[in-house]
């Protein structure tokens, strides 16, 4: 009979793979060095053991763990393995004495395959595990952890895999401070992944005999606990509970979870659940996790009056399924993407209108009028990236200081948006020729600007930034999103890469002023381009008194509006009056500004108004409550992240959700349609974002029931929305 | 499109239905085999039935049919009157679904599976009823058409061949029991394998 064994993989890799000799010769040489055998590499994961320090103390407390990097959209299982699967495991071969415990399993996920329900790992985990090294063993000597790994890979197949994995280390005497080895950092993030202690949530399982198997656990939150956004309970032992039936509701007391046991379920008197939460802390050291043991209960149990479902937990872990897992170079490379994409993005295309007409009057081809432009490029570029590296800077200090704020936080303050206003009404006016900044500069300063024509182009790139700041463009929420979550050095990075990205096409138009030769030669048509080009600045200043008035109520937009009267006045006396007029002029435009700045000071008052104003009759405000019940009841709903003041939004909002068509396909699909509005600071959204790996908005996201979350593109395409739709 | 309906109708399906649960009236069903022939759970009304949900693309069924495991006890059990039905549940999409010629031709032609029907369960819906999670997942039902076994089939959750000599095979143990007119005494298990793949 022939057997196709094929479908089995089975991956033996040695110890130590490469010459052997060698290394032992290194080892010598090296003296107190820390071996890691090579990685067992499958097509679809990477699997080794690693140390976290460079020796093993004796009596000390000694880490090593295995390191799984998973092939992108595979995972292998936690001790729970949920519908199917089983968890990674070593069988060890250790020297005498020498004992290797448990692993201490990071906070698992809920991967969801059609009706069949997993939890374990994507991307990189590291499952650590604790060595007890014997009293009597000798310092400097070298010790050998290796045993036999197994774990099952699976996508939509499953692949059963082992290898043989094996660490080396010295031994070091009782109570000697070793340092730590290369991939301590990654120790201390498994460790802050663990689940913490969570027994202060008092739990019991409800679990009366019925057909249906349905059970409930009861769970009573500690004082002080905070309002979680979403709870997911994972059973920690095998086979009790069916992983794919969960349904969590808000009680007075705490939070209830309807959950289903599985056939001939076995109960111990004690049903340990780890607890994983979004929006506050769960385990007992500020852990977003933690474990509990719920006492077993054969009573019935009746859902209190007053209880509410919340985010289904499918949709909150769907939220972070659908969580753009990055690496940093894959960041980096996005916001590099979004970047270049920003430039195209409808705020800032009337800024990139400005610098096409600096173009024209640059493209001279004299050598000195080329570096002239490559020099105009680089400080662009240069002005850029600063500005996106001071933003950063704001919003990782802020955050740092507790704020829930995201990408756009700026905006969430009326007098930047005011500011704003006044700043594009004077480039409008400048344009238009009703005065020229020459005529106002000192001349000391004109004369610098004559040496340093740098510092113009810098500004122009400080200025491209601020128009920029209310724009996502594709790929950038994803990248920003992910920035927000690292280190402040991460962070950085990935700002710079995005102003990088969007400096670029004008920096190689810079240095190419070839490509320009299609433009007409410099002439009178250049006034005429000019004047034209005010009226996209124009347009902006509606649209900037437009968030205004949502911020600040009318009042807040007239006085804006009237401030931008005065600043008119200011300027045509600048223009056109002889020079002793003008300081009037200048005085008239700073009189102005500071008596519309109380629009700024009204709006703090209005920030409490519903934000809502911009919802018709379909939209009605998001509630997260109320999406986790319609799921609940079969029906779909779809979530648009929005604010006045950001553009993308507005333009999908006009181009997109609101066509008529658009409007007849969510009605025929009986859709619910909820805005989330956050022109003002509302740290519930600013969470819901979060949850979702995103810092700003736009954010579209369709709830279908028992459907993990779905987030749609940034810029919407009726395409798009139709074919979500249709998945229906 | 289709496949969400699809999910949903099942889901709701399964929903109305009452789940398969041990002690409890198995639940009926009507597939094909593959070669055409309906066949329905109550046709064996009277006799011991044993449900093997299968897919040779899985490595876990390739270990109990490589090792010839799976094979032996099939012969021993329909040698004892036992009707064997072995299901695939999985979905058209899947990468590994095989069509009826060639399943039948994997399964017992170069297997030589030695089972009473091979059926067809592409909409998955035979499978959702008893909640069968992974392949092999096994059911044993009695004369009077209760369930008196499910889970995995025996003890060593691996897909080690070698395993198969030392586990205790909890199907077997089942079926000599349920056959001497005996309560099975280890009546639910960890079912093990890979995930079926509904859709």
């Amino acid at each position: 009979m022939h057997v196709d064994t094929s479908a089995v993989k089975r991956h033996r890799v040695p110890a130590f793979a490469g010459p052997t000799s060698f290394v032992t010769a290194l080892i010598g040489l090296l003296g107190a060095t820390v071996l890691h055998a090579a990685p067992v590499k499958t097509e679809h994961a990477e699997v080794e053991l690693i140390a976290e320090k460079t020796a093993l103390v004796v009596g000390g407390k000694n880490s090593i763990g295995l390191s799984i990097k998973h092939a992108p959209h595979w995972h292998t299982y936690w001790k729970n393995p949920g519908d199917s699967g089983y968890p990674t495991k070593v069988t060890w071969q250790l020297p005498e004495g020498y004992g290797v415990g448990e692993f201490d399993w990071p906070t698992p996920k809920r991967l969801a395959t059609g009706p069949i329900v997993n939890f374990g790992y994507e991307g990189e985990v590291l499952l650590p595990l604790n060595v007890s090294v014997p009293a009597s063993a000798k310092p400097g000597e070298r010790i050998t952890l290796k045993g036999k790994a197994e774990w099952l890979v699976c996508k939509d197949v499953c692949i059963p895999e082992e290898g043989d994995v094996a660490v080396t280390l010295p031994v070091a005497e009782s109570g000697k401070d070793v340092s730590s080895g290369a991939a301590a950092a990654r120790f201390t993030a498994a460790r802050a992944a663990q689940p913490g202690d969570a027994s202060a949530w008092k739990a019991t399982l409800f679990a009366a005999p019925n057909a249906a198997r349905d059970a409930w656990l009861d769970i009573t939150a500690p004082a002080g606990a905070g309002k979680l956004v979403a709870l997911d309970a994972f059973p920690v032992q095998e086979q009790v509970s069916d992983p794919s039936v969960q349904q969590v509701y808000r009680t007075e007391r705490g939070y209830a979870v309807k959950i289903k046991l599985v056939d001939g379920a076995k109960l111990a008197e004690g049903f340990p659940v780890l607890l994983a939460a979004t929006g506050a802390a769960v385990g007992s050291k500020g852990e977003s996790s933690g474990t509990t043991l719920a006492t077993v209960s054969t009573a019935s149990f009746t859902l209190p009056a007053g209880a509410t479902a919340m985010t289904a937990v499918a949709a909150a872990t769907g939220a972070t399924a659908g969580r753009t897992d990055l690496t940093f170079w894959s960041a980096l490379a996005l916001a590099f993407v979004g970047g270049m994409i920003l430039n195209l993005m409808p705020c800032v295309f009337p800024v990139l209108s400005l610098k096409i007409l600096s173009f024209a009057q640059h493209s001279a081809h004299s050598a000195a009028g080329t570096r002239r432009m490559r020099q105009h490029g680089v400080f662009y570029a240069v002005g850029v990236v600063l500005s996106f590296l001071a933003l950063a800077g704001a919003l990782l200090a802020l955050k740092s200081a507790g704020s829930a704020i995201g990408w756009g936080f700026q905006l969430q303050n009326p007098g930047v948006v005011w500011a704003l206003a006044v700043i594009f009404f004077l480039i409008g006016l400048n344009l238009m020729g009703a005065f020229e900044v020459g005529q106002l500069a000192p001349s000391s300063l004109l004369s610098m600007q004559a040496k340093h024509p740098g510092v113009d182009a810098f500004f122009a790139g400080v200025l491209a930034v601020i128009a920029a700041s209310p724009c996502t463009a594709p790929f950038m929420g994803a990248a920003l999103g992910f920035a927000l979550t690292q280190s402040a050095a991460a962070a950085l990075a990935v700002f710079a890469a995005l102003g990088l990205g969007m400096a670029l096409p004008y920096v190689l138009l810079a240095w190419f002023p070839k490509w320009l030769d299609r433009l007409p030669r410099p002439g009178p048509w250049m006034v005429t381009f000019k004047q034209v080009l005010a009226f996209p600045m124009f347009v902006t200043v509606v649209w900037l008194v437009w968030v205004l008035s949502l911020q600040a109520g009318a009042d807040g937009a007239a006085i804006g509006l009237l401030g931008l009267v005065g600043l008119a006045f200011g300027a045509w006396l600048i223009g056109s009056m002889r020079p002793s007029v003008r300081w009037a002029g200048v005085a008239a435009a700073l009189v102005a500004a500071v008596l519309a700045w109380p629009a700024g000071e009204l709006a703090q008052t209005a920030t409490t108004a519903p934000a809502g104003k911009s919802s018709t009759a379909q939209w009605q405000a998001w509630d997260p409550a109320l999406v986790a019940k319609l799921n609940g009841e079969g029906k779909p709903v779809f979530v648009d992240f929005t604010a006045a003041w950001c553009v993308s939004c507005q333009a999908n909002k006009r181009l997109v959700l609101t066509r008529a068509e658009i409007e007849q396909a969510f009605a025929a699909k009986n859709v619910t349609l909820m805005r989330a509005d956050w022109t003002n600071r509302d740290e519930r959204i600013t969470q819901a974002l979060a949850a979702m790996g995103r810092s700003g908005v736009p954010v579209y996201v369709l709830h279908a029931p028992g459907k993990p979350a779905q987030l749609l593109p940034e810029l919407l395409t009726t395409g798009i929305v139709k074919e979500a739709l249709a998945k229906l | 499109m289709i496949r969400t309906l699809a999910t949903l109708l099942l889901s709701a399906l399964v929903a109305a239905a009452h789940a398969a649960t041990v002690g409890q009236p198995a639940p009926d069903f009507a597939l094909t085999d593959v070669n055409g022939k309906t066949v329905k759970l109550s046709d064996f009304k009277g006799k011991h039935v044993v449900l093997e949900w299968t897919n040779p693309g899985c490595p876990f069924v390739v270990k109990h049919y490589g090792s010839g495991n799976m094979q032996s006890l099939q012969k021993d059990a329909t040698a004892k009157g036992v009707v064997w039905l072995s299901i695939n549940s999985t979905n058209k999409s899947a990468s590994d679904y095989l069509e009826p010629t060639r399943l039948n031709a994997k399964m017992n032609g170069e297997w030589k599976g030695a089972s009473s029907y091979l059926l067809m369960d592409e909409s998955g819906k035979a499978g959702m009823a008893y909640e069968a999670k992974t392949t092999p997942h096994m059911y044993v039902i009695d004369p009077s058409g209760k369930l008196v076994f499910a889970g995995g089939i025996d003890d060593k959750r691996s897909a080690n061949p070698a395993d198969v000599k030392t586990a205790k095979n909890f199907v077997r143990a089942a079926l000599d029991e349920t056959l001497a007119g005996k309560p099975v005494s280890v009546a639910t298990s960890t079912p093990y394998g890979c995930s079926i793949k509904y859709l």
